[in-house]
C-alpha cells in the first residue's frame, strides 16, 4: 500500500454528534484541518452549512472556540480576533477562518481581498462545495461550468465557468496559498501544520463534495474528491512566496470518470465533455509551466 | 434536556458555543450499516490445500517469516514441496494479476519453508489425545496430508506403505531438480514426529487385507494412481523397453540407469517429460514421441520449455504401431503420422492416423510413459469404481463402512499434489466428524474477495520479483534443483506488493475516513460506534481491500414509523 508523506496525528478534536448530512465531506475536512492546527485554534464561521454542522446554540461539536459571524465579515472578524489577541500578547493560538464558496468567492470576497491585502496573520479557508449548499443549492461563482444548481436549472445549465479564486489569492502576493483534498489527508493535514507555522495571510481552499447538492452517493464523498484531483479538475499545489508547486503530479483519469459519479452533471454531452477535458487540459499545461518559473 | 434548558438560561448572550454535541446520538439516522468482515481472498480460493495465503504474506512482509510458516502449517504440511512442484493455481487468479503482475506466490511459500529447515520443527498445537484408532494405507501427499491432520486432531495413526520409503509420487515420481530430496526428508519427517507408526514395505493386497484393518475404528486409502499403462504392441518385453514410472523409481532410488545413445520416449503427460529430462541427464539424446501437438500437451508447460532448452526434441502427431526388435533387443518404432480432428470427452481433439505415412524411429531404448491407473484389483466389489477409480462423496467416504478415499485413486480427482494435499485434510475432517458420530458437513460457502471488490486507489505499480533457473548447460549434468531461491529482502518486496485481499492490516483508512468519528481503535483492528455512525458507507468504499460489508438495518417495525430513542 502507497505510503502516507505525513504522519496524521492519533487526536480527534472535533467531536461526535455534529450535524452534517450523512456523507457530508465537511466534518472531514474540519476534522483534517483541526488535526494540523492542534486546539489553540480559534474558527470563525460565518453563515454556510458548517454554522449548522457545528450544532445547535450553546452546543458545538468543534471541539475549539467557535465565533458565529455574518456571512460577509469572516475575513474581518478574524482580523480582528488576531488583533485582540496579539493585544494580550497571545501569539501562540491560530485564527482560522472557514467558510463556504459563498462566503468566499462572493460575499465575504471584499473583506478577504482587505485582509490579504493588509497581510493579516489569519489562516483563511474556503471549503467550497461549488454552491450557496445551506440555503438550497444556489449557484454561486465557484459552481463549475454547465453545473446543475437549482437556480441553474436543466434548461439553463451555469453558462460561465468557475471563478479561479487561487490566482486571485496569489495576486495578493500573501505568503501562502495551497489547495487541499479530503482524498489526501496526509497531504491535507500536512498543508494545515505547515501554514500553522507562517505569519501572515495563509490561504487554503479545499474541494469538498455536497452528496445533497451534487447528487452523489454519500459513499463515494471520497472517491469523488480523489477523481477531482486524478483527473486535474482540482490540482493539488502550494504557492508559497510566490512559488508553485504540484503536490500530486499524475493526471491520469479522463474528466468523464469524474463527472459519471454525479447528478449535478448527468445532462452532460459528449461534446461538451470534450470541451471541458481540452479546458482541463490547457489548465494543468499551465500549472506545469508556472511550477518551472523561478 | 430539560436541566440543559435551564443551564443555557443562565448563559451569556454571545455568538460563541460552550458545550459539545455527543448528546445528539447520530446513530438513529442510519439506515445502512457497515461493520468488519475478513473474506477469502481470491488466490486462497483457488488453493486446493486451502492455505491462509493473505495471511502468510501478511506474516512475510512485516519479516515475520516463523509466523508465515506457521500459518502454512495449519493448512499444508508440505509447503516446501508445494512451493516447488505446486501448479499455483493460486497465482493464476491472483487479484494483482489484474492490476500489473500476480504476487510469486508459490515462491514466497517455498522461502517460508526453506527459511525454517534449520529453525527447528514447528508443528501447530495437538488437540487432546482421542482413543480413536485410524489406519492410512499409502503415503502419498495425500495419505501424509491425512496423517498429519488427523494426528493434530489427537487421533493415533499407522501409516502403511508398500515402498521402503514413504513420499509415493514426490519420491519415486518426481525427480530431485524439481523437488530435492532433503526437501521431502524434512517435511516428511516433521510429520512422522508427530507420533505417527509407519509401515514400509507392507502392501495392501500382498501383505494384509483391509479386512484384518478391523481394530482401526476408520481407514483412509491414498494409494494413488501408480501403475504405468502400455501400449499394448508386441515387444513391451524386449530388452531396453521401460515404463515410465520404472524407469523414474530407479533414477529417483539413485540409480544411474544405464541407457543407450539414442532413447525414446511416447507420451505427453508430466511422466513424459519427467522420463525425458532424466534420460537426458544419464547421457543419453532424447526424443519424445507424442500422438497430438503441443496445444494438447497434458504437461506442465513451464516443463515443456524447460525440457526444449534442455535440448530434448518433441515430435508431435506421431504414434507409434510396431515395436521393432532383433534378437530380444529393442532397435527403434514404426510410427504413423496422425493428424487432429473432433475433440474427444477430454476436450482435446482426437488424433486420426494419416494412411501411408508409416515410417522408422531408430533407437537404444524406449520408456512408454503414456499415463498411469491405479492398481485395485484386490478391492472387493462393494467399492464403486469407474474409470478404475473409486467413486467417492464430497467428503471421501467410500460407502464401505469406515473406508475414506483421497488423492489420485478417487474418480474425478484432478491429480496433482496440492489436491492430494487438499483431500488428505477433508478427509481428515471427514473421519474426525464419523469418530464423533455427528454427520460429515459440506464446507459453507465463504465470500470471496475478487479485483472489483478491492479500491485499487491506494496501490501503485511495482514489477513483479524476477524468478531464475541455473543455467541450462549445467543443469543437465546431474540432477540438482534448477529453480533458485530468493533471499528475504526479495521476499519481502514482493509480500509487500500483496493486496491482502480481505484482509484487515490495520492501514486506518476506516478510521481516516469517517467523517462522524464512530470508528474506534481496538486491541486488534477497530469497533463500529453504533450510537454515532450515520451508515454513509465511505469507510466501504475507502477499505483497499474489501473488509468491511454492508447490511440494512431494521429500525421500522411493520409500517408504523417509530423513532428509536436515544439512550
Ligand atoms: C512423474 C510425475 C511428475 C509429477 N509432477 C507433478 C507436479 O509437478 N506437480 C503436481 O502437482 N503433480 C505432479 N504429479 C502428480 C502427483 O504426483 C500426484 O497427483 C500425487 O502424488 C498424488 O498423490 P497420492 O497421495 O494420491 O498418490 P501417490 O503420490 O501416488 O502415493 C500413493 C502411495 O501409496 C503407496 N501404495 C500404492 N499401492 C499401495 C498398496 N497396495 N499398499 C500400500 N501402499 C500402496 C505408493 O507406494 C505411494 O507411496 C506428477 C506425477 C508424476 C507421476
Ligand atoms: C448577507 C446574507 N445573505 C444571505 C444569507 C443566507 N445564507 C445563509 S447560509 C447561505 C449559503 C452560504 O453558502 P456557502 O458560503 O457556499 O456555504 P455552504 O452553505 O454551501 O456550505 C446563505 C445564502 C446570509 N446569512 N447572509
Ligand atoms: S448540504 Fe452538503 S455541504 Fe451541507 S451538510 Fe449536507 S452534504 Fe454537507
Ligand atoms: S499450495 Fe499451490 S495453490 Fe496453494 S498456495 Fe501453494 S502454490 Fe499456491
Ligand atoms: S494480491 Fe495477495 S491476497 Fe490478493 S489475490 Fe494476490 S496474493 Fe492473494
Ligand atoms: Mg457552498
Amino acid at each position: 500500500m502507497n505510503k502516507r508523506i505525513f504522519e496524521i496525528p492519533e487526536e480527534d478534536i472535533l467531536c461526535k454528534g455534529h450535524m452534517a448530512c450523512i456523507g457530508c465531506g465537511v466534518p472531514l475536512a474540519m476534522k483534517f484541518m483541526l488535526k494540523g492546527l492542534g486546539r489553540k485554534t480559534i474558527l470563525v464561521v460565518p453563515a454556510s452549512c458548517n454554522s449548522v454542522i457545528d450544532g445547535t446554540y450553546p452546543f458545538s461539536a468543534s471541539g475549539v472556540p467557535l465565533v458565529h459571524v455574518p456571512i460577509a465579515a469572516a475575513a474581518a472578524i478574524a482580523s480582528g480576533i488576531r488583533a485582540g489577541l496579539d493585544m494580550i500578547g497571545d501569539i501562540e493560538t491560530t485564527v482560522a477562518a472557514w467558510a463556504g464558496d459563498g462566503g468566499t468567492y462572493d460575499i465575504g470576497f471584499q473583506a478577504l481581498s482587505g485582509a490579504s491585502e493588509r497581510n493579516e496573520n489569519i489562516i483563511y479557508v474556503c471549503y467550497d462545495n461549488e454552491a450557496y449548499m445551506n440555503t438550497g443549492i444556489h449557484r454561486s461563482s465557484a459552481s463549475p461550468f454547465l453545473a446543475w444548481t437549482t437556480t441553474t436549472p436543466l434548461s439553463s445549465p451555469k453558462n460561465v465557468p468557475k471563478k479561479n479564486i487561487d490566482f486571485i489569492m496569489a495576486e495578493h502576493k500573501i505568503p501562502y496559498i495551497a489547495t487541499a483534498s479530503i482524498a489526501f489527508p496526509d497531504d491535507f493535514i500536512k498543508k494545515f501544520a505547515t501554514a500553522k507555522n507562517i505569519r501572515g495571510m495563509r490561504f487554503i481552499h479545499i474541494l469538498i463534495p455536497c452528496q445533497a447538492g451534487w447528487k452523489t452517493n454519500p459513499s463515494k464523498t471520497v472517491k469523488i474528491a480523489r477523481l477531482a484531483v486524478q483527473t486535474g479538475i482540482f490540482p493539488l499545489f502550494e504557492i508559497k512566496s510566490g512559488k508553485i508547486t504540484l503536490n500530486y503530479n499524475e493526471k491520469d483519469v479522463p474528466v468523464e470518470e469524474y463527472f459519471k459519479l454525479q447528478g449535478r452533471f448527468s445532462h452532460l454531452k459528449k461534446k461538451d465533455i470534450i470541451n471541458i477535458q481540452r479546458d482541463v487540459d490547457r489548465n494543468w499545461k499551465r500549472i506545469i509551466k508556472l511550477t518551472k518559473v523561478v | 434536556m430539560s436541566n440543559l434548558i435551564k443551564e443555557i438560561k443562565n448563559l451569556p448572550y454571545t455568538a460563541v458555543s460552550h458545550s459539545n454535541m455527543l448528546w445528539n446520538k447520530t446513530g438513529s439516522w442510519r439506515h445502512i450499516k457497515p461493520y468488519y468482515e475478513n473474506k477469502i481472498a481470491h488466490c486462497t480460493s483457488r488453493c486446493p490445500c486451502g492455505n491462509n495465503i493473505a495471511e502468510f504474506i501478511l506474516s512475510a512482509s512485516q519479516g515475520e517469516f516463523q509466523k508465515g510458516y506457521e500459518i502454512i502449517k495449519m493448512t499444508s504440511p508440505l509447503p516446501g514441496v508445494c512451493g516447488r512442484v505446486c501448479y499455483h493455481p493460486c497465482e493464476t487468479y491472483c487479484n494483482r494479476g489484474e492490476f500489473d503482475e500476480p504476487i510469486a506466490i508459490q515462491m514466497i511459500e517455498r522461502f517460508l519453508a526453506d527459511y525454517m529447515s534449520d529453525k527447528g520443527r514447528i508443528i501447530p498445537e495437538i488437540a487432546e489425545r482421542k482413543n480413536k484408532r485410524v489406519a492410512v494405507i499409502g503415503s502419498g501427499p495425500a495419505g501424509l496430508s491425512c496423517t498429519y491432520h488427523l494426528a493434530l486432531k489427537g487421533y493415533s495413526v499407522i501409516l502403511f506403505e508398500a515402498y521402503e520409503k514413504p513420499g509415493g509420487m514426490l519420491r519415486y515420481g518426481i525427480p530431485s531438480y524439481r523437488l530435492p530430496k532433503d526437501v521431502l526428508d524434512r517435511e516428511i519427517k516433521d510429520i512422522l514426529d508427530a507420533g505417527i507408526e509407519l509401515k514400509t514395505n507392507t502392501r495392501l493386497g500382498n501383505d494384509f487385507s483391509l479386512d484384518n484393518l478391523e481394530e482401526y475404528d476408520a481407514v483412509y486409502l491414498a494409494i494413488g494412481s501408480n501403475k504405468s499403462r502400455s501400449l499394448g504392441l508386441s515387444g513391451e518385453s524386449a530388452d531396453g523397453v521401460f515404463s515410465g514410472l520404472e524407469f523414474l523409481e530407479r533414477v529417483n532410488s539413485g540409480e544411474m540407469v544405464k541407457l543407450g545413445k539414442k532413447v525414446i520416449v511416447v507420451g505427453g503427460g508430466n511422466t513424459a517429460i519427467d522420463t525425458a529430462r532424466c534420460a537426458l541427464r544419464c547421457g543419453s539424446e532424447v526424443t519424445v514421441v507424442y500422438r497430438r501437438s503441443r496445444n494438447e500437451m497434458p504437461a506442465w508447460q513451464e516443463d515443456v520449455d524447460d525440457a526444449l532448452e534442455e535440448g530434448i526434441k518433441l515430435v508431435f502427431l506421431t504414434s507409434p504401431t510396431e515395436i521393432l526388435f532383433e534378437g530380444g533387443i529393442f532397435k527403434g518404432i514404426r510410427c504413423q503420422k496422425m493428424e487432429l480432428g473432433e475433440p474427444d470427452q477430454s476436450g482435446r481433439r482426437r488424433p486420426i492416423p494419416i494412411k501411408g505415412s508409416d515410417f522408422t524411429i531408430r533407437g537404444n531404448n524406449i520408456i512408454v510413459s503414456i499415463g498411469e491407473e491405479p492398481e485395485i484389483s484386490f478391492l472387493n466389489e462393494s467399492f464403486e469404481v469407474k474409470d478404475k477409480k473409486v467413486v467417492t462423496d464430497f467428503g471421501g467416504f467410500s460407502g464401505v463402512r469406515k473406508v475414506f478415499v483421497g488423492g489420485d485413486l478417487v474418480y474425478k480427482s484432478s491429480a496433482t499434489v496440492a489436491s492430494a494435499i487438499g483431500s488428505g485434510k477433508s478427509g481428515a475432517e471427514s473421519i474426525d466428524f464419523f469418530l464423533r458420530n455427528e454427520e460429515i458437513k459440506a464446507k459453507e460457502e465463504q465470500k470471496i474477495t475478487e479485483f472489483e471488490d478491492l479500491n485499487i486507489d491506494y496501490f501503485s505499480p511495482a514489477g513483479k520479483i524476477v524468478l531464475s533457473k541455473s543455467d541450462v548447460n549445467e543443469r543437465v549434468k546431474d540432477f540438482s534443483e534448477i529453480v533458485r531461491g530468493v533471499s528475504s529482502e526479495e521476499v519481502i518486496y514482493e509480500s509487500e506488493r500483496c493486496f491482502s485481499c480481505g484482509l484487515c492490516t490495520v492501514c486506518d483508512n476506516c478510521l481516516i475516513f469517517c467523517p462522524d468519528m464512530a470508528v474506534k481503535r481496538k486491541d486488534t483492528g477497530y469497533e463500529i460506534d453504533y450510537d454515532y455512525c450515520k451508515g454513509c458507507g465511505i469507510c466501504f468504499e475507502e477499505c483497499p481491500r474489501n473488509v468491511i460489508s454492508l447490511e440494512r438495518e431494521i429500525k421500522y417495525n411493520g409500517n408504523k414509523r417509530k423513532r428509536k430513542k436515544n439512550k
